[in-house]
């Protein structure tokens, strides 16, 4: 009797677990399947794949461009938007019901500090291809570059040296300039232009890099130095080039490329590594994350399989930016991660209360200094 | 149809004329309310939402939770006063200088027999144009005080020393103020204005012995004062809204105004919403009250000065036509002339403003461009949303203004009113309160991503300026001339499409032809509705220039021009074949 209940009980375990395997199999993400070929060919059926990435031709080329000739069967649609315009349109799609989005690829701060608490993003992990996610393919371990504390949303592939600090060198000499402190020196007053600490981005990157390097007093010292702050990264670069103001925090390498790469400012360069105590790993708009209830999941998995892998990191690197694909050198020297050198991913969620507070303190210290007024000369 | 054409028909029966006197206001009535529920849907409600989003906590994640953070974030920055009072001084320093010359240019223009009036004209029609900040980089090449052509130039003078000239100075802003649009948008609103006026009031001025100056001075500008209050509140406000000037020459001298500080606020991520939104309701606060002096000197007495009998005889200039030429000419060149040369330098140069380099010349910037798939698109989408832009807001901007000035509707007053209000608060902050009403009012949801929606966001945009436009024009027309259409049994539509259209047509060709410029340029009110598929060019522009090149971004600017230009041509020849011919 005994037997034949547990035989009973054994039959009704076999056919629920069957039950469950085949419901997983009809029920599961397609994405999630082991069949990688099942895969690209509903991601083919699907046709298309929607994507936020970052703006400008180069990013297109790779993030558009370089994908479609890969899958010239699934069509990109695009759009490189600043995050301030369409991260508010996205959650308000979603809060009507819209979901257009497969793919999210940017910097960390909005996908961090605003997309993931509202639940856009899905686990990433699952849809990724072994290949990916070999701890050996990466700097520092696969599990290194996730962006969020959970390890789970928002992965960063892109690896850029920061090298905030860039100086012509035609218009200060090497001897007067000697370490990052000097940049609160009275003489170089008036010769600093930055990307503007009190907004999050680039400056705020470039504060976070200062604050682990000369301390918070000598940080404060520095944004008081009577510098020029701006947003606007071309004009930083412009200025650096024409020794305006000659030296430059936060100068973006992509800036400074156009200029270079015509023979001007070729003494526009950064401090040598041995004035940082610790570097830092600049992401830039280099991070992925999967939008929850994505359209075109299986087409969004060939996506992101094919942007972390080495065929679009080689591309990725030539923007130019780094990457933290092993193996993969930036033509742009100063872009890699050098050996010897310590670093620090400043961009990661469990840093985000430093940079938030970095902009309280950089708004108060500028912003409660006296007016500038009589820099006005003519 | 002229009045005179209308008021020659012969008049019906009076009970006829109570049939259709009926029948037309009922249609009078059904498009006014129509004109009303539009307004307020799509320009009164995203402006309340954006005073609610200044009392609102959280996230755009969030639905909405009542707080004063962003007010508090707002008033706590210190900076904020200081931009304000920075941006007073410069509002009266720069309109101080501009109106009274665009109002001496736009009489020439108007009033006077200077040769190639009309030619002259449409060159202001060109710098309207002309990209912002494509003329900004151009001055900045003349005028930095370190490599400066101009100041090279001047430096090479025996009795100068050093630079005289520095555009990174509150005086740098406004030179570049005037050079951009200050002067331009003044002349191309007054010009149509001034044409309006009956010429036998100045000659009966004259008659009496007043000099040509007294003449402007006690007729001319007292019988167009609404149109000139109007024009100078609209000037007003755009130069308050605008930014880029500011942003660029403002951090060497640390000089911040009030579009700066909202750009900083919706610019950051995430962007403070909530503190952006408490500086644009300040921001309305100082402009209500103006927008009401503007209505109450406009409607407190008539000032029509276009009749069944208007005359206009231009002014003889005699001795001063020569000299007027040429300093017409200088003013034209440096407003159209130069900054077309540095769009064409922009866009062929790898590096703008720097001659010394190798090879500085390039046409990869137009290679770029023209082979772009993209551009391709944006082509497309840009003619269609422009055109229809064009369309819609000439009738309903039309019926706006008819309705503000002419009819006796309760509620024209708050249609005049909200008719301000896309101009009084920032393009993007705007574009996020239309954004709200599309995704919250499930009937526009279908049509969310559609070029539907953009068409209206621009035309919404352009509210103010195109109804401003045509509000000045209709002040100027005489009741009579309506009354003798409607006696002489026309309805409503009729005399409307046949009688006040025709008079005002330059004005409504200015109206459509600027829609189409601001469709195809402006970023902040589309950025928000638009998608990957319905792209434009002033979109792909802001993705070269985000990306560091401009010269390709001086091709969009120039290929906008020409398009624009066209269109300007093609609205001007129909203009002077179906307007009315003084």
């Amino acid at each position: 009797m005994f037997h034949r209940f547990v035989g009973s009980l054994r039959a009704i375990a076999l056919i629920a677990a069957f039950a469950v395997g085949v419901s997983a199999a009809l029920f599961a993400p397609a994405w999630a399947a082991d069949d990688w070929n099942t895969v690209v060919a509903n991601a083919r059926k699907e046709g298309v794949v929607v994507v936020h990435g970052a703006p400008g031709k180069g990013y297109n080329t790779i993030l558009v461009g370089a994908f479609q000739k890969a899958y010239p069967d699934i069509k990109v649609q695009y759009s490189g938007a600043a995050g301030s315009v369409e991260v508010p349109k996205v959650l308000r799609e979603r809060q009507a019901g819209i979901y257009n989005w497969d793919v999210w690829v940017s910097g960390p701060t909005n996908a961090l500090g605003t997309l993931k608490d509202a639940g856009f993003f899905q686990p990433l992990r699952p849809l990724l291809r072994p290949e990916n996610t070999a701890d050996d393919q990466w700097i520092g371990g696969f599990a290194a570059g996730w962006m969020d504390k959970d390890q789970a949303v928002f992965y960063a592939f892109d690896g850029t040296n920061q090298n905030p600090v860039k100086i012509n060198w035609d218009v200060i000499k090497k001897d007067q300039f000697t370490s990052l402190a000097d940049l609160a020196k009275p003489e170089f007053a008036g010769k600093i232009v930055m990307h503007d600490p009190r907004l999050t981005g680039t400056g705020n990157g470039t504060s976070q890099t200062l604050l682990h390097n000369v301390g918070e007093e000598t940080l404060k010292a520095i944004w008081r130095n009577n510098v020029v702050y701006t947003i606007n990264g071309h004009q930083i670069a412009e200025w650096a080039v024409r020794g305006r103001y000659p030296i430059a925090l936060g100068l973006e390498p992509n800036e400074l490329k156009d200029f270079q790469s015509q023979g001007v400012g070729k003494n526009v360069m950064p401090v040598p590594d041995s004035f940082y105590k610790e570097q830092q790993i600049s992401v830039g708009f280099g991070a992925v994350g999967f939008v929850d209830r994505a359209p075109h999941p299986n087409a969004a998995a060939v996506y992101i399989n094919w942007l972390l892998s080495a065929e679009a990191q080689k591309l990725w690197v030539n923007l130019p930016r780094g990457t933290r694909r092993a193996g993969i050198i930036s033509p742009y020297s100063d872009m890699n991660p050098r050996a010897g050198v310590s670093y620090f991913l400043g961009q990661k969620e469990a840093l985000t209360s430093e940079r938030t507070g970095l902009i309280r303190l950089a708004k108060e210290t500028i912003d409660g200094a006296a007016p500038r007024s009589s820099r006005e000369s003519k | 149809m002229t009045a005179a054409g209308a008021a020659a028909h012969p008049a019906p029966p009076l009970g006829g004329l109570l049939r259709r006197l009926h029948r037309s206001l009922e249609l009078k009535t059904v498009v006014y309310v129509a004109v009303l529920a539009t307004v307020l849907v799509f320009v009164l409600l995203p402006v309340l939402l954006l005073v609610a989003f200044s009392f609102s906590v959280g996230s755009p994640a969030e639905p909405i939770r009542i707080g004063l953070d962003g007010w508090r974030h707002a008033v706590e920055n210190p900076t904020v006063f200081g931009s304000i009072l920075n941006t007073v001084k410069l509002l009266v320093c720069i309109h101080a200088i501009s109106f009274p010359i665009a109002i001496g240019i736009a009489w020439v223009l108007a009033r006077t027999d200077l040769p190639g009036r009309n030619g002259f004209e449409f060159m202001f029609w060109i710098s309207f144009f002309m990209p912002t900040l494509a003329i900004l980089l151009g001055w900045i090449m003349c005028l930095d005080p370190e490599y400066g052509v101009l100041n090279k130039v001047v430096d090479l003078l025996p009795f100068v020393d050093g630079a005289p000239f520095n555009i990174y100075s509150f005086w740098g802003i406004v030179w570049a103020h005037l050079a951009c649009h200050a002067i331009t948008v003044k002349v191309m609103l007054l010009t149509p204005t001034f044409r309006n006026i009956d010429s036998s009031l100045e000659e009966a001025s004259e008659v009496c012995g007043a000099s040509r100056l007294a003449t402007l001075r006690r007729i001319v500008v007292p019988a167009t004062m609404p149109a000139l209050i109007a024009i100078l509140l609209l000037a007003m406000i755009r130069a308050m809204q605008s930014f880029e000037i500011e942003l660029v020459l403002g951090p060497p001298f640390n000089f911040y105004v009030y579009s700066t500080q909202v750009y900083s606020l919706v610019g950051q991520e995430p962007p403070d919403f909530a503190a952006a939104s408490a500086l644009a309701t300040m921001g309305l606060m100082v402009i209500a009250p103006l927008i009401g002096l503007q209505r109450w000197i406009s409607f407190r007495r008539s000032y029509a000065t276009v009749s069944g009998k208007m005359k206009t005889q231009p002014v003889r200039l005699g001795r001063w036509r020569t000299p007027m030429t040429i300093l017409m000419t200088v003013i034209v060149l440096t407003l159209t002339a130069l900054p077309v040369g540095f769009l064409l330098l922009a866009s062929m140069m790898k590096l703008f403003g720097f001659f010394d380099i190798a090879e500085p010349w390039t046409f990869d910037h137009w290679r770029t461009v023209f082979t772009d798939e993209a551009f391709r698109q944006s082509i497309g989408n840009t003619l269609t949303l422009a055109g229809g832009a064009s369309l819609f807001a000439v009738v309903l901007l039309s019926l706006v203004a008819y309705f503000t000035v002419r009819s006796k509707f309760r509620g024209r007053a708050v249609l005049d009113f909200v008719s301000w209000m896309p101009s009084a608060v920032p393009g993007i902050l705007f574009g996020l309160g239309l954004l709200y009403v599309f995704l919250e009012i499930p009937v526009f949801r279908p049509l969310y991503g559609t070029m539907w929606l953009m068409i209206l966001a621009v035309v919404v945009s352009h509210m103010t300026f195109g109804t401003q436009i045509l509000k000045s024009n209709l002040l100027q027309l005489s009741q009579d001339l309506e009354e003798a259409s409607t006696v002489a049994g026309a309805s409503w539509l009729h005399t409307f499409t046949r009688v006040i259209l025709p008079i005002i047509v330059p004005a409504v060709l200015l109206v459509g032809t600027t829609s189409f410029i601001t469709a195809a340029r402006d970023v902040a009110s589309v950025a928000l509705v638009a998608t990957a598929g319905t792209k434009t060019l002033s979109l792909l522009q802001l993705d070269y220039m985000v990306n560091g090149r401009y010269g390709a971004a001086a091709v969009i600017s120039f290929v906008v021009i020409v398009m624009s230009t066209g269109l300007a041509l093609l609205a001007r020849v129909l203009g002077l074949r179906i307007g009315i011919r003084h």
